[in-house]
């Protein structure tokens, strides 16, 4: 029997497939269906300190390869999202892990601590959402901001810090390896890749907000990409959670070989519906038991080493 | 990518109400809604209350984008997306409890029973604040056994709340199962004689969305979302939510009471 069992940051996973933030963690309810789909952990949606509504619909397009969406990082405030998470953790059995975003280091560090007193087993920061003026990868395309928030996150709780980054930057390592210096317990990789689409016959963008992130399957080999060069740059010091465009076991083996410990997933949500997780989480327990490969550490960054 | 359709027609069908024909050749079902898309303005989900090859949105102006759709002029086009979620269950004695812009998703539902699935008894209840918002009512004749309308004015059927008159129709042993669809406020107490006298019920809820496919949470209720488990939930899945009803998420995916909602 292959080993599928994954620890990150000190935190057992039964296997390493999560639930991406964004997807489904409104509610403690909605968390606990992620669990029931076999998600091995639950981030949050991103929340801040104020509640916010998000952007104007439309912020969802379907296309071929992916889905494109500019929700906007709508959230209900802090508090809210607080006694979610506290029920959430008496109703899952799973780490909870609150995705947290803020304009700047004093709102990160305040709705950490919120999330810290909720009961989450970690926390991650988004300094990737890419839709959102003001949040997100405009602070997470800047090493010095994204340095300065991590060090007083992390100064200012006791919990693992994951650290969500964006793959649109030329300077991933460098941003990657401030994090790190930061304090950074796990790096997360990737967010959605911006991107845009326009609908010939209304020849107008598909989103309100002209354009959004694209995730689903197309974005695979850039979040493969990413997190081998974050891997290449800070693997022997923290471990790397791969997300982009799994879908499959045999996308998680990929993310695995270029140096992720463990993987999130969303989109397949969409595209396998609410059992994903476990179905994932069963193909890659048959990829490693048909290649006689023990665990999943005996391939992390097999690929690149 | 949206697919885009173009009018074919517009009717106004009852104040504030129009009926938008257009051709799309898209297999649905009654009960299931679509999202429509107005460049400029916005998106939003609304029931097909029509699902031959030329299908129908029937719409209310509640805001600025069902305002722009309820103004489209034939000849002009919309973006659409779907058809997306369930739809009703058939039985062979059916009552039909309907309040307002709820008619539209089950409107098709009484044509398909009469139709396709020759059902043998379909009462409908029919209730609005007053006779200029009552639509639809000559497809409802000519599909089901009986209609009884309500008025909260008095100026068209009975006088009082639909609820008032269809109440005491829910006993157990007669209809095989209740489809409902309307104001929270009317369908709860429904729902909840239903689950007490032990009759079959599926509801068809609505809820502000964003993603309208199973992603974003924007439209849960409880462990469910409207937009993939829904939008018409079954007697089971009532019983779990009923506690839940009456509460809707602001965009914000806070939760409101249902009459705040804009």
């Amino acid at each position: 029997m292959a080993d599928i069992g994954v620890e990150v940051c000190g935190i057992r996973l039964k296997h390493p497939v999560m639930l991406a933030s964004g997807i489904l963690g409104i509610s403690a309810e909605t968390m606990k269906r992620a669990e029931e789909g076999g998600a091995s952990a639950v981030i949050t949606k991103s929340f801040s300190i104020e509640e916010r509504a998000g952007h104007e619909n439309p912020t969802i397009a379907l296309f071929k390869h992916g889905i494109l969406n500019s929700m906007g990082l709508p959230n209900p405030g802090a508090r809210a999202m607080a006694k979610e998470i506290e029920k959430a953790k008496k109703m899952c059995r799973v780490p909870i892990i609150a995705s947290v975003f803020g304009k700047d280091a004093d709102e990160f560090v305040k709705a950490c601590e919120i999330a810290r007193d909720s009961g989450a087993d970690a926390v991650e920061i988004n300094l990737s959402c890419p839709h959102v003026p003001g949040t997100g990868m405009e602070l997470g395309v800047d090493p010095n901001a994204v340095k300065e928030i991590v060090t007083e996150v992390k100064s200012c709780i006791d919990l693992p810090v994951f650290v969500k980054l964006t793959p649109n930057t030329h300077a991933l390592q460098k941003i990657a390896l401030m994090a790190v210096e930061g304090g950074a317990d796990a790096i997360v990789a990737i967010n959605t890749v911006r991107g845009m689409l326009i609908n010939p016959m209304m020849k107008k963008p598909e989103l309100s907000t002209i354009f959004g992130g694209y995730s689903g399957p197309g974005i695979l080999p850039i979040g493969i990409y990413c997190v081998y060069t974050i891997y290449s740059a800070v693997g022997q010091s923290v471990p790397v959670i791969g997300v982009g465009g799994i879908c499959r076991g045999m996308d998680a083996i990929q993310y695995f070989m270029a140096g992720a410990s463990a993987v999130q997933v969303g989109s397949a949500v969409y595209y396998r519906g609410y059992s994903a997780f476990s179905e994932i989480a069963n193909e890659i327990e048959t990829f490693l038991e048909n290649e006689g490969v023990n665990s999943i550490r005996d391939i992390i960054g097999i690929a690149v080493r | 990518m949206r697919e885009v359709v173009e009018v074919l027609e517009n009717n106004r069908v009852a104040k504030n109400v129009h009926t938008i024909r257009f051709r799309w050749k898209r297999d649905a079902r009654p009960g299931q809604f679509v999202m429509v898309w107005i460049p400029g303005s916005g998106e939003v989900p609304l029931s097909l209350s029509y699902v031959g090859d030329i299908k129908g949105i029937t719409v209310k102006v509640v805001g600025e984008t069902t305002e722009k759709i309820a103004r489209l002029k034939t000849g002009e086009r919309f973006g659409i997306r779907g058809p997306y979620g369930n739809s009703y269950s058939y039985a062979n004695k059916i009552l039909v409890i309907a309040g307002g812009t709820g008619m539209c998703s089950l409107a098709p539902a009484i044509e398909m029973a009469r139709v396709n699935y020759k059902v043998a008894f379909i009462k409908v209840f029919f209730g609005a604040k007053s006779a200029e918002d009552l639509f639809m009512l000559d497809r409802i004749e000519k599909f089901a056994d009986a209609l009884v309308i309500a008025t909260e004015d008095g100026s068209l059927g009975k006088k009082g709340l639909i609820t008032d008159f269809a109440l005491p129709e829910i006993k157990k042993g007669f209809y095989d199962i209740v489809w409902t669809c309307g104001p929270e406020a009317m369908m709860i107490p429904i729902v909840k004689k239903c689950l007490a006298e032990g009759v079959n019920v599926e509801a068809s809820l609505e809820r502000y969305m964003k993603c309208a496919i199973g992603v974003c949470g924007s439209c849960a209720i409880g462990r469910f979302l409207v937009c993939k488990d829904g939008p018409v939930f079954d007697t089971k899945i009532l019983s779990e939510i009923i506690n839940g009803l009456g509460k809707v998420r602001s965009p914000s995916g806070r939760l409101i009471d249902y009459a705040e909602q804009s």
